[in-house]
């Protein structure tokens, strides 16, 4: 009995993400990692492209982070230079961020060419 | 180096130093971006947005289904303990003794308030001790499947329940409020000032007690998720 209650909290939890609060900012956060899935994007480049300032970006990168689908890592770099933090999506967070952004693609018509929705 | 920049450096380091254990790494990755911002008003602004991350809950999130069995123990205890409601309990007393030295009626209202505040609350305290009886009979926290729904059972049972500590709490201010109107005279704006911004403080720590909470619920989902 105790198993079958925790199977049914496995598959309640494989819906967390559904739990994430999609908001604008998120969406285009999403979509920015979606321009390049597989590299690693720093803080300030997506903020720059994506118009978000680094209060609002960082909560959301947390947040991502929080629900396993967004990785983290420490830049090495030259000597001299201060090592960057670095963001990319696991797989997990590549298929959540293009769920989402092509569910809002209908309503967002900016984020249409990333996910291949046609107008 | 100009001053806004140096500016910028100090308030990012900052940052750094005040956040949370758990939000340190974001802290510093945000620290460290500052060096790579062309002008210098833009890391002015990237090094004061950076404050926001001193907002963020102060609690590590679980790493793994491993921790489970000892945040729940903690967890419970916390919930046994209520010690989120004792300073409106330690009132209720003096105010019952006051209740009878009054004599307006706005002044009893007032002192009975902050009596049922209090009451309410040793209710609650004294049925979830009972419930949380420690050590439990069959302890869940030996196995970890379990303890991972007894945690996760409690986390959405607390969710249901989290209202009672504000409302202790604003019995409490309401009742402060009418127990200092002496009968026939106008409304102090100091007290009136205290009550709110009282009443206001209980109102935030509830929204960030519930955020918190459903953050607990969220990061056990995605663990699980993990896991299956």
């Amino acid at each position: 009995m105790r198993n079958f209650r925790l199977t049914i909290y496995v598959y309640i939890g494989r819906f967390a993400d559904m739990k994430m609060r999609r908001s604008p900012q998120t969406l285009l956060v999403l979509a920015e990692f979606l321009e390049s899935e597989r590299d690693w994007r720093y803080g300030y480049d997506i903020s720059r492209n994506t118009g978000l300032k680094s209060g609002t970006l960082y909560p959301i990168l947390m947040r991502l982070a929080e629900h396993s689908l967004l990785l983290t890592s420490w830049e090495t770099t030259a000597e001299g230079r201060p090592p960057r933090h670095m963001y990319k999506l696991t797989q997990d967070g590549l298929r959540y961020a293009r769920a989402q952004v092509s569910a809002d693609a209908e309503r967002a018509p900016g984020l249409r060419g990333l996910v291949g929705v046609e107008g | 180096m100009t001053l806004i920049r140096r500016t910028a450096l100090k308030i990012s380091s900052w940052v750094t130093w005040l956040a949370a254990p758990a939000c340190r790494e974001w802290a510093e990755g945000l620290e460290r971006e500052v060096a790579f911002i062309e002008s210098d008003w833009g890391a002015l602004g990237w090094a004061i947005g950076s404050t926001r991350v001193l907002l963020e809950p102060r609690e590590a999130p679980l790493r793994s289904l491993e921790e489970v069995p000892s945040v729940a123990r903690r967890f419970v205890s916390s919930v046994r303990s209520g010690s989120r409601i004792w300073g409106v309990l330690i009132q209720a007393p003096v105010y019952l003794l006051r209740f009878f030295q009054m004599k307006g009626g706005f002044q009893h209202f007032g002192c009975l308030l902050i009596v049922f505040g209090g009451a309410f609350g040793a209710a609650n305290i004294l049925l979830e001790r009972r419930r949380l009886k420690e050590p439990r009979k069959d302890d869940v926290y030996d196995d970890l499947g379990p303890c991972t729904l007894f945690y996760r059972a409690e986390l959405e049972r607390q969710l249901q329940k989290l209202w009672i500590v504000p409302f202790g709490w604003l019995c409490f201010f309401v009742g402060f409020y009418f127990a200092g109107i002496p009968s026939g005279t106008v409304l102090d704006p100091f007290l009136s000032g205290l009550v709110v911004l009282g009443c206001a403080s209980v109102m935030t720590g509830y929204l960030h007690m519930r955020r918190i909470n459903l953050r607990r619920i969220d990061r056990l989902d995605a663990l699980l998720a993990q896991k299956g």
